[in-house]
């Protein structure tokens, strides 16, 4: 299986304070790496350093086997879907065009642009005829997560990252969110980092998972050796489940 | 000789005024616009210049508009009796509400707006073309209404340096002691301001991304 994203010895300082690192971890080809912690352990941070919002202090990050730093970052942003907590739709674009936005950047044509938008509509359970011209201001919070992850797809990357993406959801919506997620990202074949605070949803989603804890990563294994595994940190998490 | 009577007599002249003050704020605001939207935009990418520009533009507007008059006669190039002056202090005067509406418009965006266009992978004019600017826009119309209308009022002075416009009846009227004449000049330069912040306000909504106007 190819190893999408790498990260060896990657450390992220600020005036001199580590914020994260050393951190060396891989995620593979079509699955999904669930980063789980308490909020400021690093995983937002993390998953910035993939689509160069920031740059790592040390080490190396490789995206498709090649040095991020070597990629042009604009290039690689529209490789890479990336959708956050706080969605940030643009207010003033309907529905139709946030999720065109960069397809229409790459040039697509008007035609080709409103198919794929009607698409990813569908895939993501929003009828296009009913939402298609609505504005972010007109859809309940779980309606704009949805459109969130139609417009990150909307480029076709083979790299998602989500940033927390149904934090601020209710919890039913929330469910419903993770269950479709799922199966989207069974049916899409992306390579997902998903970062998360919630351990529930972390084993929903999760082929593998990462603990994050004061910037680094104290385990990293797949759900099952997640469930078993003595590492006091995991234990900690897996009582706070209960 | 009636206010009435006066404007109908003097209509020809009245008419003439009014074209020079219409042209002594429309290239003066014109000009700020193409100054202060570019340089408001440029503040949002350099904080640490924004203190000392807006502190310079805020000057501008402090200084007394016959003073800055004043100051602007006696310089080469731009300075000299007739209209030039007059723009030139015009423009400084306008460019402190432009600035720093610009400023504030674009900078008011919020920042998981720009942080996802930044993610998608927008160039830094494609953001600003695409999401800061339409954001931008209700602020900037709102600081060249400003501009307009304090523009009008404040071109009525540069007739004390013979750039013409409304203010001479004002000037005329003032030497006179004659109230009508003074009239002559307000009244028509209080109808513009009226008629430049209506008409402005309407622009403003009408390009406002809250209203449904426009998808």
């Amino acid at each position: 299986m190819a190893t999408v994203v790498e990260f060896s010895d990657v450390v992220y300082s600020i005036d001199g304070r580590r914020l994260v690192g050393p951190l060396s971890f891989t995620a593979e080809e079509g699955k999904t790496l669930v980063l789980v912690g308490a909020s400021g352990s690093g995983k937002t941070t993390t998953l910035r350093l993939v689509n160069r919002l920031v740059e790592p202090t040390s080490g190396i990050v490789l995206v498709d086997g090649k040095d991020a730093k070597d990629w042009d970052a604009i290039a690689l942003r529209r490789r890479i879907g990336y959708v956050i907590q706080e969605v940030g739709l643009f207010p003033h674009l309907s529905v139709a065009r946030n999720i065109g936005v960069v397809p229409r950047l790459m040039g697509d044509n008007n035609a080709a642009v409103g198919a794929r938008v009607h698409e990813l509509l569908e895939l993501v359970g929003l009828p296009p005829a009913d939402f298609s011209n609505r504005r972010p201001h007109e859809l309940s919070g779980g309606q704009r997560q949805r459109v969130g992850v139609a417009r990150a797809l909307a480029a076709d990357p083979p790299i998602l990252l989500c940033d927390e993406p149904f934090g601020a959801v209710d919890p039913f919506t929330r469910s419903e969110l993770q269950k479709e997620f799922k199966r989207l990202a069974e049916g899409l074949q992306k390579t997902i980092l998903f970062v998360t605070h919630d351990v529930n949803e972390a084993v929903r989603l999760g082929d593998r998972i990462a603990v994050f804890e004061q910037g680094e990563i104290r385990f990293l294994g797949s759900m099952d050796e997640f469930a078993t595994s003595t590492n006091p940190v995991v234990v900690a998490l897996r009582e706070s489940n209960r | 000789m009636s206010f009435f009577e006066f404007m109908v007599e003097n209509r020809t002249e009245v008419w003439v005024r009014t074209g020079e003050h219409l042209m002594l704020v429309g290239i003066a605001t014109a000009t700020a616009v193409v100054i202060g939207v570019p340089l408001g935009i440029f503040l949002t990418r350099s904080p640490r210049l924004r203190a000392p520009v807006i502190g310079l533009t805020n000057i501008f507007q402090t200084i007394p508009s016959l003073a800055l008059l004043g100051f602007i006669l006696p310089l080469p190039l731009i300075g000299g009796l007739g209209a030039r002056t007059a723009i030139v202090a015009l423009v400084l005067y306008s460019l402190l509400p432009i600035v720093r509406n610009t400023f504030v418009g674009v900078s008011q965006v919020d920042s998981s707006i720009r942080e996802a266009a930044k993610g998608l992978g927008m160039t830094s004019m494609q953001i600003l073309r695409i999401v800061e600017l339409p954001l931008a826009i209700p602020f900037i119309l709102a600081g060249l209404r400003i501009a307009t209308v304090v523009g009008v009022g404040v071109a009525t002075i540069a007739a004390a340096i013979g750039a013409g416009g409304l203010g001479t009846f004002i000037f005329r009227g003032l030497s006179m002691v004659n109230t009508t004449t003074i009239l002559a000049g307000a009244v028509p330069a209080a109808v513009m301001a009226l008629v430049a912040d209506g008409g402005l306000h309407l622009l403003e909504r009408r390009l406002d991304w809250k209203s449904n106007a426009h998808r």
